[in-house]
């Protein structure tokens, strides 16, 4: 079973790659026309990325949360569907793979190449509070992954903007402030669902080992993440901190976030290291 | 003195104390990421770092850098930014009852707005106001006004999301202060049979507030037995432990606890944490006289190779040292075999017993269970294999608050994010050759620029409806 869900992974890298390359090929060369058939592309990868959940999830009894090769296979997939639902219900906002697929790929790839054998669950993982806690951390996720897209399509626009008139392709984009906006509404979604995801996870661990914090690695990046995120909502309600700053930000707070969900518990010992192997 | 209170007051409520001071405590949380803390960290780990930071080794001691989130300097932070946040929520909660009230704006005011427009459209005033009115209360607006302007709010209870918010993050963060001062958690280990009252000696390790004052259960918890469950792989996963816990009242409670089953006990909560093996070891003197027996607690490692069980232990009445592994099953015929096996088929262990006071070695060699071996004037036994449980005992006052904190902060914020408050001024009057000028002008509260499209699409659906096609 385990070969099936490599090969299935395999089949999403090469189809989000290809989905990655349109869109890039999309922008650089101005054509939109590419954008389409690359939600296609994302769309199929989605398939496979599923049916390799739902094996996992049929084969070993739990959901995709124990190991890197889980958490991360299952990060992305909730980014993807935010995006593919976005990318189908405003087709107007199709562009914004060019912020969301790379960054899907890249990760996804990182995945398939982790060890896939598959871990016991341990007692005190399986409560409800944990699958609040695990669901919201990669929404929250999926939420500044689209914020951080919107904010590279910022950037890209008002680049063109400055150096040179407006091509069509351009123009048809929304208005750098309705992507600005865009942006910081779906930031402010994220800095919500970490707190859900900080809150289930405090009662989670209070339900298990009597205390709600205690101060693990992931514990403190997640409260780093949210600050930071909660620092961008001030600067701009105060000092109007808004587009190329905020979309520089927005970039600078998503690699905080996947360092204090995947990178501390590398790095560190703690609750959370314990399962992600 | 009004002078200076309204500066201090003025400084409180600043914004920008808030943002440095969160960005203060975002950079002072960082660091204290990159330094090894007590609350996951061995104490190898620790010194090891300071060695390796040895020329600011006093530094880190005189700031305790190793219990970060403990020190009075990082709590002090934390206060300050409670205190910012407390007042800057006073402020916010001021204006928005302030802004609560609704308000006609005249035509020249609502002209000024962001998004406004004006049009002058054939009819009369009433027809035309009734439209209009009837518009925006399909759009779920509450208007308020009189017979010419009108003040539509849509979401308005909607302000109170973000100071609510405030709130739950100072009833949040002071509680959990409050809660530091008064809680206490810690590990107790229980062997089957044994019972063990719940006071300050029975922990091997204990974490009491400031304030705690030994407010101890001081109840009884009995172990009765212990069911180790183990996974297809071989390693044990859980237990049911079966435990009574008896009251100073004498009230008692019989519940069997496992890695999922907390108990609730005189105000405690009392969790299965880790379980393990309790060898007896008894050491008599050549003669066969006793000079001490106990059933000794043998910590449980996880290795990379499996499980090891081992434990240094000071004999009591004596001054030898015994380094201890329990191996469940000793006719394994690999080391690894025997770190992988987890039931007590063939119990035995290593021994290594140790005069400290010369660090001479006395006996050194492996005794099964049932075995007695003999060096020089002593005698060692091990008749007896139990297993005990630790659990972790924990009493936080402050939790019920806390989490009541954490679902204000969560409700406040879906309020403040899904329901974004709207408002929109409306002024009609007739003009000349039987028609009425249209004045409208409408603000929200947050996503102005998504706001200005639906703005939009108002005047377009308005002009539709108040201009009718032989008009135009």
């Amino acid at each position: 079973m385990i070969e099936i869900q490599v090969i299935l992974l395999w089949i999403t890298v090469v189809l989000y790659a290809v989905s990655a390359g349109l869109y890039i090929y999309g922008f650089t060369f101005q054509n939109e026309k590419k954008f389409p058939l690359a939600g296609y592309i994302a769309t199929a990868g989605l398939v496979p990325q599923s049916a390799a959940i739902i094996i996992r999830w049929i084969d070993q009894g739990h959901g995709p949360y124990m190991t890197y090769f889980e958490g991360l296979n299952s990060m992305v997939w909730v980014g993807m569907a935010l995006f593919l639902i976005l990318n189908w219900r405003v087709p107007a906002y199709r562009f914004l793979g060019i912020g969301v697929m790379p960054f899907s790929f890249l990760l996804i790839g990182a995945a398939v190449l982790q060890n896939p054998e598959l871990e016991p669950i341990p007692p005190t993982f399986g409560t409800f509070w944990l699958l609040v806690h695990v669901i919201f951390a990669k929404i929250s996720y999926g939420a500044c992954l689209i914020a951080t897209g919107f904010g590279i399509v910022y950037l890209i626009k008002k680049k063109q903007q400055s150096q040179d008139e407006l091509t069509p392709f351009y123009k048809r984009l929304p208005s750098l402030e309705v992507l600005d906006e865009l942006s910081y509404k779906f930031t402010a979604f994220g800095f919500i669902m970490i707190i859900i995801m900080i809150i289930s996870g405090a009662i989670w661990a209070n339900k298990a080992w009597g205390r709600y914090w205690g101060w693990d690695p992931v514990e403190t990046w997640s409260l780093i993440s949210w600050f930071l995120y909660g620092i961008y909502l001030h600067l701009r309600i105060t000092y109007g901190w808004r587009g190329s700053k905020a979309a520089w930000y927005s970039i600078a707070s998503l690699a905080v976030l996947l360092f204090a969900i995947f990178g501390v518990a590398a790095f560190y010992a703690g609750a959370h290291s314990a399962y992600f192997k | 003195l009004d002078g200076l209170l309204q500066r201090v007051w003025n400084f409180l409520i600043s914004k920008k104390l808030a943002i440095y001071l969160i960005i203060t405590l975002t950079i002072v949380t960082t660091v204290g990421s990159l330094v090894p803390q007590e609350s996951y960290s061995t104490h190898t780990d620790i010194n090891n770092w300071l060695d390796a930071f040895s020329s600011i080794a006093p530094v880190i001691r005189f700031l305790e850098l190793y219990h970060f989130y403990n020190t009075w300097w990082y709590q002090a932070i934390a206060v300050a930014f409670g205190i910012s946040t407390m007042a800057c929520t006073i402020e916010q909660i001021r204006v928005q009852w302030k802004r609560g009230q609704p308000v006609l704006l005249k035509p020249e005011k609502i002209l000024q707005l962001k998004n406004s427009f004006e049009l002058t459209v054939p009819g009369d005033k009433e027809t035309i106001y009734k439209q209009v009115t009837s518009f925006f209360e399909k759009k779920k607006y509450v208007l308020y006004g009189d017979k010419s302007s009108f003040h539509a709010r849509h979401n308005a209870w909607a302000r109170w999301g973000l100071p609510f918010f405030h709130v739950s993050l100072v009833v949040i963060l002071f509680w959990a202060i409050i809660s530091l001062g008064f809680l206490s958690r810690g590990v107790i280990e229980v062997a089957e049979g044994q019972t063990v009252a719940e006071n300050h000696q029975a922990y091997r390790y204990l974490d009491e507030g400031r304030f705690f004052n030994e407010g101890h259960g001081n109840f009884k918890i009995t172990l009765k037995k212990l069911d180790v469950k183990y996974t297809s792989a071989g390693p044990p996963q859980d237990a049911d432990a079966s435990f009574i816990f008896e009251s100073a009242k004498g009230t008692v409670r019989e519940k069997v606890l496992n890695k999922s089953q907390e108990a609730k006990f005189e105000g405690f909560h009392i969790y299965l944490d880790k379980f393990s093996f309790t060898p007896l070891i008894i050491l008599k003197d050549s003669s066969g006289q006793w000079i001490t027996g106990n059933f000794y607690n043998i910590s449980v490692k996880e290795e990379d190779t499996g499980q090891l069980y081992q434990e240094r232990i000071n004999i009591p009445n004596t001054n030898f040292l015994a380094i201890v592994n329990v191996y469940p099953d000793l006719d394994k015929k690999t080391t690894y075999q025997m770190f992988n096996a987890y039931r007590p088929v063939n119990p035995g262990m290593d021994i290594e017993l140790q005069d400290k006071t010369n660090n001479r070695v006395l006996y050194k060699g492996t005794i099964r269970l049932g075995e007695t071996v003999k060096f020089g004037d002593y005698q060692l036994e091990f008749p007896e294999l139990r297993r005990f449980a630790q659990l972790i005992v924990a009493r936080d006052p402050g939790v019920a608050v806390i989490f009541s904190g954490f679902w204000l902060s969560v409700v406040s914020l879906l309020a403040f994010y899904l329901f974004i408050p709207k408002e929109v001024w409306i002024h009609v009057e007739e003009a000349s050759g039987g028609s009425c000028r249209v004045v409208l002008g409408g603000r929200s509260f947050r996503f102005k620029s998504l706001f200005a499209a639906e703005f939009g699409d108002y005047r377009e659906r308005l002009q539709t409806l108040l201009i009718k096609d032989d008009d135009r």
